[in-house]
């Protein structure tokens, strides 16, 4: 080879060369390795996402046959009970001879027919409240609220503020919500009070849900946890809404948030 | 190394040339639109390593092939990247920058560099083009993350080929005639390990070419 400026030369651009071409092959190796990697975290995502919808489908689906259930059961013994006694005194009326005997069992009837279309309505109302479709959400709350508050069992504040017009959906899914909840409280908590603030901020309808019971148990709300909750879930993301549970020693506090 | 050694490194490139040609032949009926523009870009090659190779064995100067062969590997290989680079709306400065690069060439010829020298000004500014083109492509590629086989994208093979090419080679194009003339063993040694590149490169491209994209 040449003199020593030669060589340097050689050397210098030789290093260079190389430098470049094992960066390069740096940046290849590092953009596969990195791409496959998030890949990877994305299908985990997915999966989780996709087992996640499948656990609140097969909820709402267990939902539907146990509201079925309770309809049938209802049906058999509230309706199909009173129906049958009715039965049996149109029977007698063929062996009545008095007017007074007659009367009496026209009364008896007359009151048994008046339970069973109360009872019908009841099961109707429960299946799907009239009061929501005719007058809206907040008559419709107000009417639970009254009831709950007639029974003397447990008490419920409702604190309505002003909140803006909401789609028929909108409203039955939240309806059904503060169902669910109120719900939960009667037969778990062993709470005596509620409180139900229903309010417009920010271009969000908030729902803050408290009462003074024992509180959830915490793995309720994991993906193993209560139907009923699972679909307060399902009717949450309808509303395309975020729901927040903080449960503390004495107290069960539920917050819902949606845009509209 | 010896002078024998450096001309049969000199020579392995055209094999793979003639690899990917062949490759490109058997594979042409389903070729994208990407994999056609390489093609093109291969026979073009072809050619060109050719006719210099003709005129070199003639004595005859062929850099003159080289000028005009620098503006037309840039503009085919731009063309690829201004269809893939969509996310960087590539369409309308690739075709300022491609017309921008035919300018320059033009006038290095007239007024740098002429005909007969190498072209080492406008293979600098192909090869920093290629070399940002190439990092934004994967950076595209990262951001959308949708691809779960790499191996079977043509345009990241093209891309990688693209990458280790134009990043090894650029200090030789760039330098290669600060080289001293006389010193012909060194040009000799410089370029025989750019032929090592060149032969990863058209190894990456015969791949791209190979490979049946995915739907």
């Amino acid at each position: 080879m040449g003199s020593t400026n030669e060589l340097t030369i050689l050397e210098v651009l030789l290093f260079a060369m190389l430098g470049m071409f094992l960066m390069a092959i740096a940046i290849v190796l590092f953009f596969v390795i990195y791409q496959k990697r998030i890949l990877k975290e994305q299908v985990h995502t997915q999966k989780l996402s996709a087992d996640h919808q499948a656990s609140l489908l097969s909820a709402s689906i267990a939902g539907q046959e146990k509201e079925r259930n309770r309809l049938s059961k209802d049906l058999h013994d509230d309706i199909g009970g009173l129906l049958t006694t009715i039965r049996l005194y149109a029977d007698q009326i063929d062996v009545m001879d008095s007017e007074s005997e007659l009367k009496a069992l026209k009364e008896k009837t007359t009151t048994l027919v008046d339970t069973t279309i109360q009872s019908v309505r009841q099961i109707a109302y429960d299946l799907h409240p009239v009061i929501l479709e005719n007058l809206g959400l907040m008559e419709g709350l107000q009417n639970m609220v009254d009831d709950i508050n007639q029974t003397k069992v447990i008490h419920l504040h409702f604190n309505q503020g002003k909140i803006p017009d909401l789609t028929y959906d909108q409203e039955l899914a939240l309806f059904r919500i503060i169902q669910e909840l109120v719900n939960n409280t009667l037969k778990h908590a062993q709470a005596t009070q509620i409180t139900l603030n229903l309010e417009f901020i920010e271009n969000e309808v908030e729902l803050f849900y408290t009462d003074n019971g024992v509180g959830y148990n915490p793995d309720q709300l994991t993906d193993s946890g209560s139907l009923g909750l699972k679909n307060i879930e399902s009717r949450a993301k309808l509303l395309e809404g975020n729901i927040s549970y903080l449960i503390a020693p004495g107290s069960t506090t539920v917050k819902l948030n949606f845009s509209v | 190394m010896t002078e024998n050694f450096i001309s049969t490194l000199l020579i392995i490139p055209y094999y793979f040339i003639g690899l990917s040609m062949l490759v490109g032949i058997l594979t042409y009926r389903r070729h994208t639109r990407t994999q056609r523009i390489l093609f093109l870009l291969i026979i073009i090659t072809a050619v060109v390593e050719a006719l210099s190779t003709l005129l070199w064995s003639k004595k005859i100067n062929n850099m003159p092939i080289f000028h005009i062969y620098g503006v037309v590997e840039f503009l085919l290989l731009s063309s690829i990247y201004k269809n893939k680079l969509y996310s960087f709306n590539s369409k309308r400065w690739m075709n300022v920058m491609m017309i921008l690069f035919v300018g320059f060439s033009l006038i290095n010829v007239l007024f740098i560099q002429n005909l007969h020298e190498f072209n080492s000004n406008g293979l600098t500014f192909s090869s920093l083009c290629m070399i940002f083109f190439s990092i934004l492509y994967f950076i595209q590629l990262l951001r959308e993350s949708k691809y779960s086989s790499l191996e079977r994208i043509p345009m990241f093979w093209i891309n990688v080929g693209v990458l280790i090419y134009f990043s090894s080679s650029i200090f030789l194009f760039h330098l290669s005639n600060m080289l001293i003339p006389e010193s012909l063993q060194v040009r000799g040694v410089a370029w025989g390990v750019h032929a090592i590149f060149n032969v990863f490169h058209y190894l990456a491209f015969t791949i791209a070419l190979w490979v049946r994209p995915m739907n």
